[in-house]
């Protein structure tokens, strides 16, 4: 097992590898640069060639490759030409919005899923399941960018309950904090709720299938006992595994998200960063992005290989 | 002999559970229902200039924002282009960007994964590549890729093949890889057929179907993906008449103009369930056992 | 005003106690009675403030709701007009600046001396000025500044060739140019590139790359904290040394009486965002919104609308490459132009246009003139077609540069697309993100047309359009001379003539670019908002908010 962990973890650093080659030539193929954004619309040319000579933008593409690659090795992530804080704190900063939006949407998708997935399970087939199945199946189809249009739509523009658009920190009021996150954290809660749903349904009935259950149920326990302590328990497993995907997708759906609802985020950090070229920042939070990817499935892939040896031997 | 009345039983095994699985997915009526709404927006694809009333690329600054009424029934948009005309021309690049990356991406991963499966030292490689592509958000990675192509339809089909090949490469390699430790392939091998030959006529008919099932998901995918970034305003460049250029156009004047949004939403959404049932009717079907 | 009286008598009340309490208590005992005395004035305040709540009380910070974050608040490196409203006239002070109808008048300068020939320029500083840190603005920082300022602005280059300014003694500089420089105070005043005054320090220790390390200025309010993609803070700088007379203000110049402690620019990119926080009452300004929703603003009991000048709406040719390089392809784009439906798809109703001919908006009284008018907004199919056949168009695809960001070019674009398919020419609208935009705007290869909204100038010759170093590449040696020989006129009267000729020539034979007309921006702010003035961007520097 243990051998099995150095490996996945050895097999993380080329792939982190291949995403800085990919990140750094792509954003350095953009044509465009930093000095003109700087300079602004009405800059005169020969300004803009004399800051791009001072930026350095005309040093050969794999030189500044390699620079920058050295320096990430040694910890120095580069600097923000736009930012004036060190690139950690900008990381932090955007981070956190980000964090709070997927924390919520996930509680949001858990809190709705899991009941529904049961739910689910319990009545296959009937008209109830048939609901639930073609209502997630809606969710998953709807962009989560339409869904946060038409929930602001509905709640802010017409019936004026909740912000529109924008974020409140915690320090700023807590209450605000949430009223402010509630709208965006539905929109990207929705999508993966229906996910889970689905995903609890699924293994809820493989686990009432097993002959472990229909031994419980031979022996007259109680079908609610029978549904939350065995079967629940065991099909959790799967349950967390999505969950743990839907983590990292949730991230890449903030970023969407993010933008409709006007959230300062890593999304936003980096979209602004891509369209004022500041190539330090967009490397630096892709790469970082990525790790946490790389990370959170490697995570999942250990944890489910210890339940799984543990869920085999426990049915055998 | 025995090896080919046992192929002739597998052949009519193979039938009948054919049979049941098409009998089956008629019976769930969301798959027909998924059916019934691809078949729907294909045919609204290519019959556009017909059942459109307008022009959509007419503008008349006279007929600005007019809400639904009988003589525009879904309203008009900022330039006075009737709203219905230019969802009914969308629904043309939908299909067109979502199929022809769904094509594309399944004729790259295919090999790609083939090859990979086959011989691990291109697995290495590839399968690296393919991890680290799918380890960068998608929507992040193809708004990399379309600044770097620039818009336009065409180079937003190449930035989604490169966002979604790793998808059904990974897939068959996976399959690849299973087929090729077993003895009947190890066996053609010591009778001296070629690699081509293996792959292609051992390996590739063992892949085929779960990854159209994949195929499926790629296209709905690529479907949301355009109007993503369109929405965002990287994609198809105005006028176009994409769904996602039509909501971004709407999210400008959310407080004047509903319609802008809530009718090219509907028709997205209900591309794409159209394309997600029929992918899990596919599933159903060709690869009972996975559900 | 009644407030303000009984707030001074207030004050000077606490300072006597204080003084008294000073004087009595003696000794070790002093701190503690020092606190007593705060105590018992603090609550004097709160008293007081409750006799005067049924006037108005006023709130210590003002939201403003900007819609582009700046690149950089160096507003001597940046051309965007952003970070000028922000930083100028709050942090920054100039020499001089620019009055409601575009002209000079002087700010950090007490007056100015100018010589005949118009060659020298001497400028006498006014006195005890402070900077955010505390020293205090001497001809050094202004030497330091203003040469900051040439090196980094070409058209500053242009006008004053290889002079620079310098020092006569701690409170007078001067420059001297070989050659005539009409204009120079009116490039100072318009502020296109900010000729702002900073510490000499400053300066000094600033970055090639990414420009000053601090934002330091002379003005009513200090920089405290830039968030970025959030808000940029500002605080009243206690020290501010205002000029003028209280309640006098025109345009940029005039007396900022900072009655509000804390300034935020909240930093808001999608405009229904602001539109939904001005009607929330998050914002306390919104600038720059929709069109689009301009009746949703209408009620003047909750709302006072600014409506100004955002820009000279000009459709600029390719002159370098392609099509557009044949002065008669010109000619027929050019004729089939229609402003009125052009600038109707742009900017939604004509409560945002205004049709002219005139390079210089008709705000501009000293430099508007019809001349050329003649060639001007013909929309003609039938002359349009006959241009192409002289130039030899054979279905070659013209392309029109476009940014998505910028809707009103985005629908400017769509419009003309149509008009020049009714007359066969085959159009492409390129639209890119930003920074490409501005990259491709300087590659001829790229593009034969875009537009530009030209932010106002005091002088026809700074316009960026009619410079051989912007976008457009405009090369004609006639207006290339032109422009030369109006800055160097020694009268007034005498550049306006010149102008006249060389704006006939511009519209008959050269066509660097169309005229389209003026573009008008519109910002909103709740009428809670009192004091709040709007001059190519809202001015804070008055302005309070009732509670």
């Amino acid at each position: 097992m243990l051998k099995y962990i150095g490996k996945r973890i050895i097999a993380v650093i080329p792939v982190l590898f291949i995403v800085s080659l990919v990140v750094f030539f792509l954003i350095h193929l953009i044509p465009g640069d930093p000095a003109r954004v700087m300079l602004g619309d009405q800059a005169l040319e020969e300004d803009v060639i004399a800051l791009q000579q001072e930026m350095g933008l005309n040093d050969p593409i794999w030189l500044q490759y390699i620079k920058w690659i050295s320096d990430v090795f040694r910890g120095d992530w580069g600097e923000s030409l736009f930012i004036d804080e060190p690139m950690g704190t900008i990381l932090i900063e955007h981070l956190l919005p980000t964090l709070a939006l997927s924390f919520n949407a996930l509680i949001i998708a858990v809190v709705i899923a899991i009941p529904c997935g049961i739910y689910a399970a319990k009545n296959r087939g009937r008209i109830g399941d048939q609901v639930l199945m073609g209502a997630s199946m809606v969710g998953i189809s709807i962009p989560n960018f339409l869904i946060g249009l038409l929930l602001i739509l509905l709640f802010a523009v017409k019936l004026n309950w909740f912000p529109s658009s924008g974020y409140k920190t915690m320090d700023d009021s807590i209450g605000l904090h949430f009223k402010y996150l509630f709208l965006p954290s539905l929109a990207l809660g929705l999508m993966h709720a229906s996910l889970i749903t689905r995903m609890t349904r699924s293994s809820m009935l493989e686990v009432l299938g097993s002959d472990y259950i229909k031994m419980a149920r031979a022996k007259g326990v109680k079908e609610n006992v029978i549904l939350f302590r065995h079967a629940l328990k065991n099909a959790l497993l799967p349950i967390i595994t999505v969950i743990g995907q839907s983590l990292v997708s949730l991230l890449s759906g903030a970023l969407v998200t993010e933008s409709v609802f006007n959230i300062p985020g890593v999304g936003q950090l980096v979209v602004t960063s891509i369209n004022r070229r500041d190539y330090e920042v967009i490397q630096a939070v892709v790469l970082l992005i990525a790790l946490i990817n790389v990370v959170v499935m490697l995570l999942i892939d250990i944890l489910y290989g210890f339940a799984d040896t543990r869920v085999r031997m426990k049915t055998e | 002999m025995s090896e080919k009345t046992l192929e002739e039983i597998q052949k009519e095994l193979r039938k009948e559970q054919r049979k049941t699985n098409i009998h089956r997915l008629l019976h769930n009526r969301f798959v027909v229902l998924g059916i019934l709404i691809v078949v729907a927006l294909f045919l609204v694809a290519i019959f556009a200039p017909v059942l459109s009333p307008y022009d959509p690329y007419e503008l008349d600054v006279t007929q600005r924002l007019k809400a639904p009424s009988a003589e525009h029934i879904l309203g008009t948009d900022t330039f006075g282009r009737d709203l219905l005309s230019r969802i009914i021309y969308g629904a043309r690049i939908s299909t067109y960007v979502g199929g022809i990356v769904a094509v594309t991406t399944l004729i790259i991963g295919l090999i790609i994964g083939l090859y990979a499966g086959y011989y691990p030292k291109i697995d290495k490689v590839s399968m690296r590549i393919c991890d680290g592509l799918k380890a960068i958000p998608s929507i992040l990675l193809a708004i990399a890729l379309v600044a770097v192509l620039g818009a336009g339809t065409t180079n937003i089909i190449i930035s989604l093949t490169i966002v979604y090949f790793p998808d059904i490469a990974r897939i068959t390699r996976s399959v690849a890889m299973k087929v090729r430790e077993q003895t009947y392939v190890e066996a053609l091998k010591a009778s001296g057929a070629s690699d081509t030959r293996i792959i292609w006529g051992n390996i590739l008919p063992n892949v085929i179907s779960p990854v159209l099932v994949q195929v499926s998901f790629i296209f709905a995918n690529a479907v949301i993906t355009e109007a993503s970034l369109s929405f965002l305003g990287v994609g198809i460049p105005v006028p176009e008449p994409s769904w996602g250029n039509i909501i971004n156009e709407g999210k400008t004047v959310i407080y004047q103009a509903w319609w802008l949004i809530i009718f090219p939403a509907i028709a997205t959404a209900l591309s794409v369930l159209g394309l997600n049932l029929l992918g899990d009717g596919l599933r159903d079907y060709l690869d009972p056992l996975s559900n | 005003m009644k407030k303000k009286k009984l707030l001074a008598s207030i004050t000077a009340l606490m300072l006597t106690v204080s003084m008294l309490a000073g004087c009595t208590s003696s000794g070790s005992d002093s701190s503690s009675s020092a606190e007593t005395t705060s105590e018992a004035a603090s609550a004097d305040t709160a008293s007081a403030v409750e006799t005067v709540s049924e006037d108005a009380e006023y709130k210590d910070e003002l939201h403003v709701a900007m819609g582009t974050a700046p690149a950089t608040l160096d507003v001597m490196m940046g051309t965007d007009y952003i970070p000028r409203i922000i930083a100028y006239g709050n942090i920054y002070e100039s020499l001089g600046t620019l009055t409601s109808d575009y002209n000079w008048k002087e700010e950090l300068a007490e007056t100015v001396e100018v010589n005949d020939e118009h060659t020298e320029y001497t400028y006498y500083l006014r006195q005890g000025i402070k900077f955010h840190d505390g020293t205090e603005m001497t001809a050094d920082d202004v030497v330091a500044s203003m040469n900051r300022w040439i090196e980094k602005y070409s058209n500053a280059k242009n006008m004053v060739g290889d002079a620079r300014f310098e020092k006569v003694d701690d409170y007078t500089v001067t420059i001297k140019t070989d050659e005539p420089a009409l204009f120079l105070n009116e490039l100072i005043a318009t502020q296109s590139q900010g000729s702002v005054i900073m510490p000499a320090s400053v300066i000094e220790s600033a970055d090639a790359s990414t420009g000053v390390n601090e934002y330091i200025g002379t003005g009513p309010y200090k920089f405290v904290e830039w968030k970025d993609g959030q808000y940029i803070k500002l605080e009243k700088f206690e020290d501010y040394q205002p000029y003028g007379t209280e309640g006098e203000t025109d345009g940029w110049w005039g007396y900022k009486a900072a009655p509000t402690q804390t300034i935020y620019f909240d930093l808001v990119t999608d405009s229904s965002t602001r539109v939904a926080g001005i009607s929330s009452g998050e914002y306390d300004f919104a600038h720059e919104l929709p069109t689009d929703n301009y009746g949703q603003f209408g009620d003047e009991s909750s709302y006072h609308i600014y409506k100004d000048v955002l820009g000279c709406f000009v459709v600029v040719y390719n002159k370098a490459e392609g099509l557009c390089s044949n002065v008669a392809f010109r000619q027929a784009v050019n004729a089939i132009l229609d402003p009125e439906e052009i600038l109707t798809g742009a900017y939604g109703s004509s409560e945002f246009y205004r049709i002219e001919t005139s390079y210089m908006g008709s705000e501009m009284v000293n430099w508007y003139t019809t001349a050329g008018e003649e060639n001007a907004h013909k929309a003609d199919a039938e002359l349009a077609k006959q241009y192409l056949e002289e130039a030899g168009y054979n279905g070659e695809t013209f392309r029109i540069l476009v940014k998505p960001s910028s809707t009103d070019f985005v629908n400017a674009a769509v419009v003309i697309q149509q008009e020049l398919e009714a007359i066969g020419v085959n159009v492409e609208i390129v639209s890119v993100d930003n920074s490409t935009y501005q990259t491709y705007r300087n590659d001829s290869t790229q593009y034969d047309i875009f537009f530009t909204n030209a932010l106002p100038v005091s002088v026809p010759t700074i316009q960026i359009f009619l410079s051989a170093t912007w976008a457009g590449f405009t090369s004609d040696p006639v207006i290339l001379d032109g422009v030369k020989e109006i800055n160097n006129c020694t009268s007034l009267e005498d550049a306006q003539e010149k102008w006249e000729t060389l704006q006939a020539y511009c519209w008959t034979d050269s066509l660097p670019v169309t005229k389209l007309g003026t573009s008008f921006s519109y910002s909103v702010s709740s009428t809670k908002v009192v004091g709040m003035e709007y001059f190519n961007g809202p001015l804070v520097g008055n302005a309070r908010v009732e509670k």
